[in-house]
C-alpha cells in the first residue's frame, strides 16, 4: 500500500471518528432530554397529588370544625344561651373563622409542596435543556475535532511526500 | 263570751269529709266555704279578681285551641275551620281558612317568630303570616330548595363518571340542597392535574324556605357515579350576588379524597317527607330543639333551627338526635315540658332528661310510675311541676327532693278534695304576679284556684263559678304589667275570651294615671266592658285653659278653650248639656256642665261646686255619659254597673235594690238619668266566705254545744262593703231562707254594722265610697245553730279583702245544761 493511500485511509477514519462521536453525543443528549422531561412530568403529577392532598386535608378537617361548634352549640344551649344572638354567636363565627383558617393553611401547605415540585419539574426541564445545548457543542465540536484530524492527517502526507 | 280567732285562711275551702278533724293543723286554717275568693301568698282572703271582655270567637264553633304565643304578643285562635291571629289588644290580626279538617285539641308549641307547631297525633305548622301549612313546607326533613342550575368546564380523557350534590348553609343552617345527579354527572379523570370546575346557584330562596336570607357557604360533596355515600370535598364561601341567579358560586374539584366520614345531610329519621311526622303525640321546646314525641322516642330538631330534622355525618352535638324511652312494650308519650330539665309523661310513667341534650347525654331515665291524665297537660310551676294523676283525678305536683335523691309527687289537693269530685279537670295556668295563683277549670265549667307557697305553708284552694261556664283558661305572659288569663266563655251557642282583669292598679299605671283608682280594678264583674274618655288625649299640645267669667269666680261660668285643636265640636262633646269631670287628688269629683258653644277652641262650663283655681291649667277632664256600649255579648241581661267607682246597678243585691239595668242593642243606660266618665259594666258574680265550726273555746271542745255568736270581729283591707250573718240563703241573694232549716235569712250590710272606732277616714262629699283598712266591730243577730260559723257574701260589684275574723261566742254546754 502506498503512503498516499495509507494517508488517504488515516484521514478518512479521523473524519468518520468525529462524526460518529458527535453522534453518540447527540444521542446521549436525546436520551437526558427524554429523562428530564419524564423528571419534570413526575415532579408536576406530584406537585399536583401533594395541592390534592391538602384540599382532600382541608375536607377532613370541616368534621372537626362541624363537631367543634355543635358541642358548643349544644352546652350554650342547655344553659339558656341563644345559640344564634350575641356572644354566643361570636363565639361559633370565631370557631369557624379559625377552622376556616386553619384550612387555609392546610391548603397553603399542600400548595407549597406543590410549588416546591413544580420548581423542580422546571429545574428539571432546564438543566435537561442545558444539557442538550451542550451537548449539541460538544457534537459539533467532535465533528469539527474529526475533520480537522483529517485534514492535518493528509497535509502531513504532502509534505513530507 | 269567748274570742275565737282566725288569723290565716291558708288551707282554702276545706274537704267536708275533713270537717270533723278538728285536731287537724289544717283545720285552723281552713274555711267552709271559698267561693270566688282568692287566698292570698300570705293567708289573707281577697275577693276574685274581675274578668274582661277581649274578643268573642269568629264563629259559635268549639274552638280547637286557644294560645298566646307570649314571644311575640300574639293571641292565636286555632277553630275547625279556621285560624286567627288577634293583637294584644283584642285587633285582629290574620284570618286564615283551615285548609284541613282540624278535629280534636291541639298542643301548641311556639317554635320561632315565624311560625307555631301544633300537634295531635301528627304534628303540623303554622306560619303566622300564611297560616297553616300542610304538606311539606315547615319542616325541613320534607323540604329543600330547589335544584338549582349547574354549568360546567370538564376535562376529557379516561375517566370514571362521578356525581355531585350541594347544600346550602343560610343563618347558620345546613338545608337541604339543590343536588340534580343527572345534571352534575361529571367526568373526573383517573389522575393527570385535571380540575372539574363549575358553578351552582340558587334562584328565589324566600319561595322556598319562606323569607330571604343570604347564603353563607356552599358545600359540596361527591360519590361515584356507580352509587355509594357522597363525602364531602370542599365548601365555598365565596358567594356571588351579581351572577345569573340570585345565588352563586363556582367551584373546582381537583379530585381529592371525599371525606366519606363527613356526609350529605340526611333526616335523622332516616325518612323524609312530612310523613316523618305522622304519629307525633306531643311537643315542647327545650334547649332551643323542637322535640316530638312518637311511642317510645322522642325526636329533636337541631339547635336553634326548629324546622331542620337533619343529622350530620359524623353525628354533631348540634344534629337532630333520637332518645328512646319505655323498653316494656309501647310507651307514648303523653306531655313533655320544660322545667329544669326535659320531663317526658307517658303512658307508662315519667321520664327526665337533664343537662346538656348532646351526642354524649341522651338517656331519658324512668322517675316514677305516675300516669299523667291524658287530657291535661303538665304545668309548670315555681319549685315544680303540676300533673293531674289520672288514677286518682288528684293535683300532684313533681319535684326533685334534695334529702331523698329521689323525684316525688306530692297531692296538693288532699284537703280540698271535694273540689275534684264528679268533674275532671280540663284546663289549667299559672299566673304570675302580685297574687300567683294556679287556675283550674272544669268539666262542669266551674274554676278554682290553688295558692301554692311552700314557704308560708300554704295550699290553699278556692272554689268558683260565674254566670256563664269558663271552658278554658290559659296563661297569657306580658301581656299587662302582671300576667294574666284568658278564658273561652260559653255563652248559650256563643264563645268569646276574657282576660282577667288588675285586682289593683299597677305601679306604672298609678304613676301615669291619677284616676287610676277608678279603672278596671275597681269593679268585681266578668265579661266587663270599660269606657272612659279623658278629652285631654284629644290634644296636640297641653294647652287647655280654664279661666272664670267673671274674675276670681270659680264657681260660677268658666270658658274652657283650647289652641287651634278644635275639640270642641257640635254635635260632639262642645254641644250645650255636655258634662265634664274633674277628680282631684283626694278624689273629690267636680262637674263642668257646657252651657254655651263659642267656637271648636271655646265653650263656657259651669260648675257644680267651687271649682278649685289650682286646677285651671291643663285640668285632666273627662266626658262623662249617660251610656255604655259594646255589650251585645250581654244583649238582653240584667248587669252590674259601677259609675265612677260608685255601685249603679247589681242585679242580685236584694237589700238595696237598685234599679235594674238591662242590656238592649248592645247598650246599657245608666239608671236615675245619672251620668258618669268611667263605667264599667258587666255580670255580677257572687263571693261567699264561711268560716268552720267552731271546735273548742277556751280550750274546751263545743262542737256538739249549741253556740251563739253576738259579735264578730274583722280586719278588713282596702275593702268595700259586703253583708255577714250567720248563714247564707238557699239563693244568691242576700234576703231568703236557709237551705237546710228554711227559717228566714238576712245578711247585713257590714259598713253599717260597723262601729269604726280605728283609722276613720275623712268623710268628703262628692267621691265613692272609698276602700278602708281598719278592725270593724259588727254586732249580729244571735243564731244558736250557727255553730259559731260566720257568712259573708258580697253580691255588688266591688272588693274586699278579710285579714283576720275573731267571733266573739257565747256557747251553751250540755254539761252545764244537766247541772242546771
Amino acid at each position: 500500500m502506498s503512503a498516499a493511500a495509507l494517508a488517504i485511509g488515516v484521514g478518512a477514519f479521523q473524519l468518520f471518528s468525529g462524526l460518529q462521536q458527535s453522534n453518540d453525543i447527540l444521542e446521549q443528549a436525546k436520551l437526558s432530554r427524554r429523562i428530564g422531561q419524564l423528571n419534570a412530568k413526575n415532579f408536576e403529577l406530584e406537585a399536583f397529588e401533594a395541592e390534592k392532598f391538602g384540599f382532600t386535608e382541608s375536607a377532613r378537617y370541616k368534621s372537626v370544625i362541624d363537631k367543634t361548634i355543635g358541642s358548643q352549640k349544644a352546652i350554650l344551649a342547655s344553659q339558656g344561651v341563644n345559640v344564634h344572638t350575641g356572644t354566643a354567636a361570636v363565639i361559633q363565627a370565631e370557631s369557624k373563622l379559625t377552622g376556616f383558617l386553619n384550612q387555609l393553611d392546610i391548603q397553603q401547605a399542600g400548595r407549597n409542596k406543590a410549588k416546591g415540585l413544580r420548581f423542580q419539574a422546571s429545574a428539571s426541564r432546564l438543566g435537561q435543556a442545558f444539557d442538550q445545548a451542550q451537548a449539541a457543542a460538544n457534537a459539533s465540536a467532535a465533528r469539527v475535532s474529526g475533520v480537522a484530524n483529517a485534514g492535518s492527517t493528509y497535509l502531513g502526507y504532502k509534505l513530507r511526500s | 263570751m269567748a274570742y275565737k280567732s282566725q288569723p290565716s285562711f291558708s288551707t282554702g275551702e276545706l274537704d267536708p269529709a275533713l270537717h270533723e278533724r278538728t285536731n287537724f293543723e289544717k283545720y285552723k286554717s281552713g274555711l267552709a266555704t271559698a267561693r270566688n275568693v282568692m287566698i292570698a301568698k300570705t293567708g289573707r282572703i281577697l275577693s276574685r279578681m274581675g274578668r274582661k271582655f277581649f274578643v268573642k270567637t269568629k264563629t259559635d264553633a268549639k274552638v280547637v285551641a286557644s294560645h298566646f304565643m307570649s314571644h311575640i304578643g300574639k293571641f292565636l285562635e286555632l277553630g275547625p275551620t279556621w285560624m286567627r291571629i288577634y293583637d294584644v289588644d283584642g285587633t285582629l290580626d290574620n284570618d286564615f281558612a283551615n285548609s284541613m279538617a282540624i278535629p280534636t285539641n291541639y298542643q301548641i308549641v311556639d317554635t320561632d317568630d315565624e311560625n307555631v307547631v301544633a300537634i295531635s297525633n301528627g304534628a303540623f305548622a303554622i306560619k303566622l303570616a300564611t297560616g297553616i301549612v300542610t304538606g311539606a313546607n315547615y319542616f325541613l326533613a320534607a323540604n329543600g330548595l330547589a335544584p338549582a342550575y349547574v354549568s360546567r368546564t370538564t376535562t376529557t380523557g379516561a375517566s370514571y363518571g362521578v356525581e355531585y350534590a350541594w347544600s346550602f348553609v343560610i343563618r347558620g343552617e345546613e338545608t337541604f340542597p339543590g343536588n340534580d345527579e343527572a345534571q352534575t354527572t361529571l367526568l373526573l379523570p383517573v389522575g393527570g392535574t385535571h380540575v372539574n370546575t363549575f358553578t351552582v346557584g340558587v334562584d328565589d330562596i324566600a319561595s322556598y324556605i319562606g323569607s330571604s336570607a343570604a347564603i353563607d357557604e356552599i358545600k359540596f360533596y361527591r360519590r361515584p357515579a356507580t352509587g355509594g355515600s357522597y363525602g364531602y370535598i370542599g365548601s365555598s364561601v365565596d358567594i356571588s350576588t351579581s351572577g345569573t341567579l340570585d345565588y352563586e358560586t363556582t367551584f373546582s374539584d381537583y379530585g381529592q379524597e371525599p371525606d366519606y366520614t363527613n356526609q350529605f345531610i340526611q333526616t335523622n329519621t332516616g325518612n323524609s317527607g312530612i310523613a316523618v311526622f305522622v304519629g307525633t303525640k306531643c311537643g315542647v321546646m327545650y334547649q332551643q330543639r323542637l322535640v316530638l314525641g312518637f311511642a317510645n322516642r322522642i325526636v329533636t330538631s337541631r339547635i336553634g333551627f326548629p324546622r331542620n330534622f337533619t343529622r350530620s355525618f359524623p353525628l354533631s352535638d348540634d344534629s337532630s338526635l333520637t332518645l328512646t324511652f319505655g323498653t316494656n312494650g309501647v310507651d307514648l308519650p303523653r306531655y313533655m315540658i320544660e322545667s329544669d330539665g326535659l320531663i317526658l309523661f307517658s303512658s307508662q310513667g315519667v321520664y327526665t332528661h337533664t343537662g346538656a341534650l348532646s351526642t354524649s347525654n341522651i338517656a331519658l331515665i324512668k322517675r316514677g310510675d305516675w300516669i299523667i291524665d291524658a287530657d291535661v297537660p303538665p304545668l309548670a310551676v315555681p319549685g315544680g311541676v303540676l300533673f293531674i294523676d289520672s288514677s286518682t283525678n288528684t293535683v300532684r305536683q313533681l319535684k326533685w327532693s334534695q334529702e331523698t335523691g329521689v323525684y316525688a309527687a306530692e297531692e296538693l289537693s288532699i284537703f280540698s278534695d271535694h273540689l275534684f269530685s264528679q268533674k275532671k279537670v280540663k284546663s289549667w295556668a299559672f299566673m304570675s304576679g302580685e297574687f300567683p295563683l294556679v287556675w283550674v277549670t272544669f268539666t262542669d265549667g266551674t274554676m278554682a284556684t290553688l295558692t301554692y307557697e311552700p314557704s308560708q305553708q300554704m295550699r290553699a284552694w278556692t272554689r268558683h263559678d260565674s254566670v256563664k261556664k269558663v271552658e278554658y283558661v290559659g296563661e297569657i305572659t306580658n301581656f299587662q304589667a302582671a300576667s294574666t288569663f284568658f278564658f273561652q266563655t260559653k255563652d248559650g251557642d256563643e264563645r268569646y275570651y276574657e282576660t282577667a282583669a288588675l285586682r289593683y292598679p299597677t305601679p306604672a299605671q298609678v304613676i301615669a294615671d291619677p284616676e287610676a283608682d277608678k279603672n278596671e280594678s275597681v269593679a268585681a264583674l266578668d265579661a266587663m266592658v270599660s269606657w272612659s274618655h279623658l278629652i285631654n288625649d284629644d290634644l296636640t299640645d297641653d294647652d287647655m285653659v280654664l279661666t272664670p267669667v267673671v274674675a276670681d269666680t270659680w264657681d260660677g261660668d268658666l270658658t274652657l278653650s283650647v289652641t287651634d285643636d278644635a275639640i270642641f265640636p257640635d254635635p260632639g262633646i262642645g254641644a250645650v248639656g255636655t258634662i265634664f269631670k274633674y277628680f282631684d287628688s283626694d278624689r273629690s269629683e267636680y262637674e263642668l256642665t257646657v252651657t254655651a258653644r263659642a267656637s271648636d277652641d271655646s265653650i263656657t262650663v259651669s260648675p257644680n261646686i267651687l271649682f278649685p283655681s289650682t286646677a285651671a291649667t291643663n285640668p285632666r277632664l273627662y266626658e262623662a255619659v249617660t251610656t255604655i256600649s259594646g255589650l251585645t255579648h250581654l244583649e238582653g241581661e240584667s248587669i252590674s254597673l259601677i259609675g265612677d267607682g260608685a255601685v249603679l246597678a247589681s242585679p242580685n243585691n236584694d237589700i238595696e235594690a237598685y234599679t235594674a239595668v238591662t242590656v238592649s242593642s248592645g247598650v246599657a243606660t245608666l239608671p236615675a238619668s245619672g251620668y258618669a266618665a268611667f263605667i264599667h259594666a258587666g255580670r255580677p258574680y257572687i263571693s261567699d266566705v264561711e268560716t268552720l265550726d267552731i271546735d273548742t273555746i277556751e280550750q274546751r271542745p263545743i262542737l256538739i254545744e249549741s253556740e251563739t255568736m253576738n259579735k264578730v270581729y274583722l280586719k278588713l283591707y282596702k275593702s268595700r262593703a259586703f253583708y255577714i250573718g250567720g248563714r247564707f240563703p238557699a239563693t244568691d241573694t242576700l234576703i231568703g231562707t236557709d237551705a237546710n232549716t228554711l227559717q228566714a235569712v238576712e245578711l247585713s250590710d257590714i259598713s253599717r254594722l260597723a262601729v269604726d272606732y280605728e283609722n276613720e277616714e275623712d268623710i268628703l262629699a262628692n267621691r265613692y265610697d272609698q276602700p278602708v283598712t281598719k278592725r270593724i266591730e259588727a254586732t249580729l243577730p244571735g243564731d244558736w245553730q250557727s255553730n259559731g260559723r260566720i257568712s259573708m257574701r258580697n253580691v255588688d260589684p266591688t272588693h274586699f279583702e278579710i285579714l283576720s275574723i275573731i267571733p266573739d261566742l257565747e256557747a251553751l254546754r250540755r254539761s252545764d245544761r244537766g247541772t242546771e
